[in-house]
């Protein structure tokens, strides 16, 4: 994640190849799909269904500043959907990937357990790393609105964490 | 805190994939050629079933299509509920696409869009099919939702006004909503109630939105996102209160909303939906 399509400025959106766009922006649209799910194989297919559909209406989209943002939020979006008749607040959590050998993963069960507009936010904004203007466009929502998600995700995470260690 | 936060995360994320799945571009390219053909398929085809009909007929006579069902062939739903705020030198594009009808209440109220601009937004009328519709546009939308519900002080769904100026009353008494005066005018040769709506500083929130609510659908009462239209901030919203002249629906509520920079465009793209309303009896 060190290239970002959302901070090209426009002229070199404006001339940015499909090819570029795509391998500047997998790996933060994968680890936000993976970070959402904790499903690999979803979070892969996600991203490149996403990926897809932008490379479908590429001729307009190509132009967006937002482009990368876009392409995130729609493979949030496949996974939601995806996920949608198995449970509507709650996705499946990979029970592989509990741990790794230093015990280090406790914060992303966490995220996990997050109710999901919370969990899309945290997302955008910590995984994907994307602006506070950039996340409250991509889920239609206020500057404000994004804030009291991410209060609310951060207090979340840390009940989350303290009832684990319980 | 935010950078420990999201440098905590990254980490985390990295421990648990180890290794990212391989790049596939060519599967990626495989899948979108295929889209884009399915596209413009869809967009061929739904040009010459229009030109035929209107040639056969010297009118529309496609079958309407139910919203709680039908999506709009070019604009999946995840791009729609997701697409940020457009640059500035956006338009709303008009090419002149197909033009899809939809229904809510069992086929009473009707209306049609062209596509571009507007795509059904089937993310928005999951949880209330029957009772409200949603489109799209890249700067904007329309949300039309028949009997909507106003939301009580603790944030449960109220009584219904009466009638469209009852409704009007109702929203200036709102103390969560910024309005304008209702003015007269007249929706597909229907009166109507006109009024332009924001949210107020310091708007009382409910915890299933982000925003005031202005309606709830009669459908799901008890409210939910998808089942509620909220006053978003940085949004121009104005609203249509029309008493139904026919069927089983005493009011339907259009709520057009955009961005402020580009509302008067939103508005002026939206003019052709709204002229498409009618209203049958059952």
């Amino acid at each position: 994640m060190t290239s970002s399509t959302y901070a090209v400025p426009r002229a070199e959106v404006d001339r940015l190849p499909f090819e570029d766009f795509y391998s500047a922006e997998f790996d933060r649209v994968f680890d936000s799909t993976f970070a959402f799910s904790g499903d690999r194989d979803a979070a892969a297919d996600a991203t490149q269904e996403a990926f897809a559909r932008a490379f479908a209406r590429w001729r307009r989209l190509s132009r967006q500043e937002w482009a990368g943002a876009w392409v995130t939020t729609t493979a949030l979006n496949v996974l939601r959907r995806r996920y949608r008749d198995a449970a509507r607040s709650r996705l499946p959590v990979d029970e592989r990937t509990s741990h790794d050998a230093h015990g280090r993963v406790d914060l992303l069960r966490a995220l996990r357990a997050l109710p999901v507009r919370q969990r899309e936010a945290a997302v955008l904004f910590y995984v994907a790393d994307l602006p506070l203007h950039a996340v409250a466009d991509a889920m239609r929502i206020s500057d404000g609105a994004v804030k009291s998600h991410l209060a609310r995700a951060r207090e979340g995470l840390r009940v989350n964490l303290e009832e684990r260690d319980a | 805190m935010h950078d420990d936060l999201k440098q905590r995360l990254r980490d985390e994320v990295d421990a648990e994939l180890g290794t990212r799945p391989p790049r596939n571009l060519s599967d990626v390219l495989t899948r979108g050629r295929s889209k884009r053909l399915a596209l413009r398929l869809v967009t061929t085809m739904s040009m010459v079933l229009l030109g035929t009909a209107l040639v056969a007929g010297g009118f529309w006579i496609a079958g309407v299509r139910s919203p709680s069902t039908e999506r709009s062939p070019v604009q999946p739903a995840g791009e729609n509920a997701s697409t940020p705020e457009p640059t500035t030198n956006e338009t709303l594009e008009n090419e002149g696409g197909p033009r899809e009808r939809y229904d809510i209440v069992d086929g009473e109220v009707t209306f049609a869009a062209t596509y571009p601009p507007w795509g059904f937004d089937p993310d928005w009328v999951a949880e209330s099919p029957r009772t409200m519709a949603a489109l799209t546009a890249d700067l904007g939308g329309i949300r039309i939702v028949a009997d909507p519900l106003p939301v009580g002080t603790g944030c449960e769904a109220d009584a219904a006004p009466a009638d469209a100026q009852a409704w009007a009353e109702r929203i200036l008494s709102d103390p969560d909503i910024e309005a304008t005066e209702p003015t007269p005018t007249r929706i597909a040769g229907v009166d109507a109630l006109q009024m332009d709506l924001a949210p107020a500083a310091g708007a009382s929130i409910c915890d299933s939105g982000d925003e005031p609510v202005l309606f709830n659908s009669s459908e799901q009462p008890e409210g939910g996102w998808r089942s509620q239209i909220g006053l978003w901030h940085r949004y121009s919203y104005r609203v249509y209160l029309l008493d139904v002249p026919a069927g089983s629906s005493r009011i339907v509520a259009v709520v057009v909303f955009g961005f402020e920079r580009n509302f008067d465009e939103v508005l002026e793209a939206a003019a052709p939906v709204l002229d498409s309303l009618e209203f049958h009896a059952p």
